[in-house]
């Protein structure tokens, strides 16, 4: 639009809006690192900037939000503390973004001093109506007759409640109201909005209470009416109790109810991009985890395909429970999605196992479980020095997870809160699923079976609390015990 | 006539007021607008040879600027609970909903609507929840405000349940 005006006028109202209102900006490349700065930065409290740092580190507001698409972004009357508000644009360019800052700390402030006027009115209108102490005379009086016409002048219609259940006009109502009290079911003089309006007729039984209790005044929250014209009108009730008089106060909301809506809509639009924003990543994310456990999967399988005792859907429900179990327990979900992959893992040390033993048929000799007993420390060290935080659970997993409660386990004798958490969720996982599966060597047992017999283990072999959890979760436990289609990946059967 | 008073409840933007719309007007506006407060629509049915007069009461969504005032429930006879397929969380608060709702008025019939069906491959909302939802023997039915599949028929299936009661 500037393009449009002669070079002069554009430059003078650029020159008069930017003294008006102070302006910062700053440059940001499309990898988050800020560039450039400018502009009356001091003013917005923005200190100690630095170049070549993420902006996003720096400007809290700025977190998620870049880089931008095709699309400016406004965020409408920020507040940057210091009392200062600013509108802050972002514009993207194809390298970089500028975000720039307007001063709206002024017409906030206007906008704040209107508000307490209109605060400052309605305290008078109620100091009004508390002062008009005098009766009433004859029936439709006013409470007095400044009241009613303030009440008008503040498009509010005053009604007064009578003993056969119907309403009153007091005074003469605003402008606005007479599309809606046309249709306030009027018969001889009286009113009955309860009957066309179903919100009054519920709000009245609140109303009574103010009436017969002299209860304070009590708001009805905003509603919307559409009158016969297809009009919309934001209103609100007020129940008072005033001199023994019961009252109904309705306001027309007005532009004030616009404005309050419009201000919840930005809010909420900034809510649903934020929104919006995580589950992109959230997806994006997944894609990449999906690849992740597949190929652990894989590889989980390629290594315990020797022992004749697992399974391929053991080692995926594994993972299944663990998710359950500390979901139940209230894991963040980036945790959560790591103990469903890492669990998997938790014998990946059998790999170090001879076949004569991890084969064995029989029962092992104590000399052969001494060598079984090896493969958490075989575990921990494949797993050990990642930085992954997934790979660090799955080591803590597989050095830990015959490690009990009562510190009888191996092998190191951890007890109690010593052994990780998610440690101690997939011995949970681990017993439970090999005790209600059959394998070669045994029959399979009834869940009721498996947690009756898991139960003696409470506080021994198990974190009680934890323990008390899973019996809570058994449900979820059972159902994927039972799920038939459990794969070990997608496309390939875990029991092949 | 039968009068029965049904309350939209759900997280905003999940298209209380977009279904309540296409089912009393047959109309559809993209463009979400908040509500701010309460606005009641008045529909009527017939059903089994029955007519049946629906008072909707749009309920503004929940938030964290906004939470449901509980006196709006009363008298209501029975709860749609609608859920953005979208947006996974919206059935958290669907579910902390009808709890709430049900512990101010009672047991009164219900159903999960699983709303912008239009958009099923951008769903997030894990089939797995939905299931857990029949599975107790609630009502879950998938809606779309924008094209009007599955609306009239949620509505008509609450007025069953409501009218059995």
């Amino acid at each position: 639009m500037i393009d449009e005006l002669p070079a002069a006028v554009g430059g003078a109202l650029l020159e008069l809006t930017l003294r008006q209102d102070a302006s910062a900006w700053l440059q940001i490349g499309k990898d988050g690192v800020l560039n450039d700065m400018g502009g009356d930065l001091e003013h917005f409290g923005l200190r100690g900037l630095v170049p070549g740092e993420a902006a996003a580190e720096q400007l809290l507001f700025l977190a998620g939000m870049l880089p931008l698409g095709d699309t400016p972004l406004t965020l409408a009357a920020v507040e940057l503390g210091l009392d200062r508000h600013a509108d802050i644009h972002l514009l993207p360019e194809e390298r970089r973004d500028w975000v720039v800052l307007i001063d709206r700390s002024n017409s906030l402030y206007w906008r704040a001093q209107a508000q307490q006027k209109a605060n400052e009115l309605n305290l008078l209108r109620r100091r009004l109506l508390r002062l008009e102490s005098t009766p009433p005379q004859t029936s439709p009086a006013a409470p007095g007759m400044a009241a009613p016409m303030l009440c008008s002048a503040l498009d509010m219609a005053v009604l007064e409640r009578q003993t056969d259940g119907s309403f009153q006009l007091v005074g003469t109502p605003p402008a606005g109201f007479e599309a809606l009290l046309a249709e306030a079911g009027q018969a001889g003089g009286r009113l009955y909005p309860q009957r066309e309006f179903p919100f009054l007729e519920n709000f009245i039984a609140e109303a009574e209470a103010v009436w017969d209790h002299a209860a304070k005044p009590q708001r009805s929250g905003p509603w919307v009416e559409t009158d016969a014209r297809g009009g919309e009108h934001a209103l609100e009730a007020i129940a008072v109790r005033w001199n023994g008089r019961r009252l109904l106060i309705i306001e027309l909301l007005g532009e004030r109810y616009e404005a309050q809506r419009v201000f919840l809509q930005m809010g909420r639009e900034n809510a649903l991009l934020r929104n919006f924003l995580e589950a992109q990543v959230h997806r994006r994310t997944a894609d990449i985890r999906a690849r992740e456990e597949e190929i652990a999967l894989r590889l989980v399988w390629a290594a315990e395909s020797r022992d004749d005792g697992e399974t391929g859907a053991h080692i995926r429900r594994i993972g299944l429970y663990s998710e359950a179990l500390a979901s139940a327990i209230g894991w963040e979900r980036s945790r959560i999605d790591d103990i469903r992959i890492a669990a998997t893992m938790h014998d990946i040390g059998k790999i170090g196992i001879p076949d004569v033993v991890l084969r064995k048929p029989g029962p092992l000799s104590a000399e052969e479980f001494a060598i079984m007993k090896t493969h958490p420390v075989i575990g921990g060290r494949i797993l050990a020095g990642s930085k992954s935080p997934m790979l660090q659970m799955a080591k803590d997993i597989a050095l830990s997870h015959h490690e009990k409660w009562d510190g009888s386990g191996y092998p190191y004798g951890l007890k109690g809160e010593a052994i990780p958490m998610a440690s101690r969720i997939v011995a949970l996982a681990d017993v439970f699923d090999a005790l209600v599966h059959e394998r070669v060597y045994k029959p399979g047992m009834s869940a009721d079976a498996a947690v009756e017999i898991m139960t003696l283990n409470r506080g021994r072999q198990f974190d009680p609390n934890l323990f008390d959890e899973f019996v809570r979760q058994r449900q979820r436990f059972e159902h994927i015990a039972q799920e038939q289609s459990v794969m070990l990946f997608e496309g390939f059967r875990g029991n092949p | 006539m039968i009068r029965k008073k049904i309350c939209m409840l759900g997280a905003f933007a999940v298209g209380k007021t977009s279904l309540v719309e296409r089912f009393v007007k047959s109309l559809f506006n993209a463009r979400y607008q908040t509500s701010l407060g309460v606005k009641i629509d008045k529909k009527s049915l017939a059903i089994d040879g029955r007519l049946l007069e629906l008072i909707l009461w749009d309920l503004a969504g929940e938030d964290e600027f906004v939470s449901l005032r509980l006196p709006y429930l009363r008298g209501a006879a029975g709860l749609l609970l609608v859920v953005d397929g979208t947006r996974p969380e919206t059935l958290d608060t669907a579910l902390a909903l009808r709890d709430k709702a049900l512990a101010e008025i009672g047991e009164v019939p219900f159903a999960f609507l699983i709303n912008k069906a239009d958009l099923t491959e951008g769903w997030l909302i894990d089939p797995r929840d939905i299931d857990r939802l029949v599975a107790r023997g609630w009502t879950v039915l998938e809606t779309s405000a924008k094209t009007g599949r599955g609306v009239e028929e949620a509505f008509i299936a609450l007025g069953k349940e409501m009218l059995d009661e």
